[in-house]
């Protein structure tokens, strides 16, 4: 992750924790859970495509303390550990593989990343907002994949607040994500 | 209580809010690790296993939805969404089979209005927030951490110290059973057991139970049962689990059994004597000198009757209206 990233990932996995402590629970985070919602900007900047590989470690490591605050605050709440640690666990594996692949990936990367970490979930929004405006909604194998991508896992996470569904197929993402840098990296060494 | 977190400190002394303890028919099929009932923003019912291949059961299981007209309504609450985790193989399922035809809220609507409507016990809250010192912590260590980010094993131990040392500070809140009081009236053939907490209620005898209360009403609850033992999950509010048991109509103070480390009597009149400890099965103990009893087993009394409360050594109460006073 860029500097940059970091320091905003940090600041927007921060923000609702400080915002719920500070307006002395005016802005109350209620039935939603908070480990959710903080692994959101990791995960979304985690994986941006960016030229140099250098640093990817810090994203991963500087994400543990917010991450950890936010799924102590859940515990102290509806959410139980044997939900959390799993969750907090994944999350991270998720940002370290996103991170991992963002500096090393190409022009394949780029695409994939666009499409299975970006794009899925923005079009579950985008289909979900419109059939709020009374559309059809998406089809059913659509929001079945854009929930378990790594985005749609921890969104959804965030919103059922009771317990984060299975990470395999998110992290998966994660892992083909990482396996097409390291393909592409040999294609480019054996093309040199 | 943990100074250091910044709790908000809330004290609530309701009257009665949704019932929100509905009964379904409900089967599992085993194997699964967890059956999730999700009832959308009312909250859920969680089923912990494992349940093995080949166990099928059904069971009737509490939703914590709401029923805006009881059970006249309850057709028309939509059915859960059921979610089943499980880690082997695709076989196990959950199926709903619609409300149970016997709701407990209708033992409910045979305990007299007057015991129905006393004031639930006060709770104390504590609302799940991140602690002002785990937030300077959290930032601290990422300050610290991106300044050292040359140094990869020293971000590393950084960071890892950072999060033990968060999780160590946002400790759990209290949780669990605060208050239990027995109400009571002598002419009622139904009486109540209210057990009143905060965070999680653990559910004892849940065939007994008629009713589930929140504060804030209508709160997303989250049922559990892991084992045979049920309870409610409510983050930052409080929770009320109410059981009906049968009333002592002839009860006289002289008829009294069990020991009390505290009783106090209220006469016709409206005035309250404290007469210290009695066991019973002895004559009521005359007035001696010390405090009324708490304000809010004072609270929503009928006037014009007499009332008997008292505090047993477990720290339960028993409040009961219409007993005989020497």
């Amino acid at each position: 992750m860029s500097s940059p990233g970091i320091v905003l990932a940090f600041g927007l996995s921060v923000l609702p924790l400080l915002l719920e402590t500070a307006s002395g629970g005016s802005l109350e985070v209620r039935g939603a859970s908070r480990l959710g919602i903080a692994l959101l900007p990791w995960l979304a900047l985690a994986g941006v495509p960016r030229a140099s590989e250098a640093g990817w470690h810090l994203g991963p490591l500087l994400a543990l303390p917010p991450l950890a605050l936010a799924a102590s605050v859940d515990a102290r709440g509806a959410l139980g550990w044997s939900d959390l640690l799993p969750a907090l666990g994944a999350g991270v594996a998720l940002i370290a593989l996103l991170a991992f692949a963002a500096g090393r990936g190409r022009g394949v990367y780029g695409v994939l990343w666009t499409v299975l970490v970006a794009g899925l979930p923005a079009l579950g929004v985008a289909f979900g907002l419109s059939a709020a405006a009374g559309t059809p909604g998406p089809p059913p194998v659509l929001v079945w994949i854009a929930l378990r991508t790594p985005l749609g896992w921890a969104w959804e996470g965030a919103r059922a607040g009771s317990a984060f569904a299975s990470p395999a197929f998110a992290v998966g993402i994660g892992a083909l994500l990482v396996a097409v840098t390291v393909f592409e990296r040999r294609r480019a060494g054996a093309d040199a | 209580m943990n100074l250091l977190a910044p709790v908000l400190l809330t004290l609530s002394l309701t009257g009665q809010g949704e019932n929100r303890w509905w009964l379904a028919d409900v089967e599992l099929t085993g194997p699964f690790e967890r059956v999730v009932l999700d009832c959308g923003e009312e909250g859920s019912t969680v089923f912990h296993g494992p349940y093995l291949k080949g166990e099928r059961t059904t069971e009737r299981v509490p939703l914590p939805v709401v029923s805006p007209l009881g059970v006249t309504s309850l057709g028309s609450v939509p059915a859960p969404a059921i979610e089943v985790v499980e880690y082997e193989s695709f076989d196990g399922g959950a199926a709903f089979h619609g409300w149970s035809a016997a709701q407990p809220a209708g033992d409910w609507e045979a305990v007299p209005p007057g015991l129905r409507a006393r004031p639930r016990p006060p709770v104390e809250v504590l609302r799940p927030r991140a602690p002002w010192s785990a937030l300077l912590l959290v930032c601290g260590a990422f300050a610290l951490g991106f300044g050292l980010r040359r140094r990869p094993w020293a971000v590393a131990a950084v960071a890892c110290a950072g999060a033990i040392a968060t999780v160590w500070l946002v400790r759990p809140l209290a949780e669990g059973v605060e208050t239990v009081v027995l109400e009571g009236d002598v002419d009622a053939a139904h009486w109540v057991i209210v057990s009143a907490g905060a965070g999680r209620l653990p559910v004892d005898d849940p065939a007994s139970v008629v009713r589930v209360e929140s504060e804030p009403d209508g709160a997303p609850l989250l049922f559990e049962r892991d084992g045979a033992d049920w309870s409610v999950r409510l983050a930052g509010g409080a929770l009320y689990a109410i059981r009906r048991t049968p009333g002592l109509p002839d009860l006289g103070t002289a008829r009294w059994t069990g020991a009390f480390d505290a009783v106090w009597t209220r006469d016709a009149a409206g005035s309250w004597a404290h007469r210290g400890p009695w066991v019973g099965g002895n004559p009521l103990p005359g007035q001696v000198e010390g405090d009324d009893p708490p304000g809010w087993l004072r609270a929503g009394l009928p006037p014009g009757r007499t009332v008997l409360v008292g505090r047993t050594p477990a720290g339960t109460w028993t409040r009961v209206t219409g007993v005989e006073l020497p």
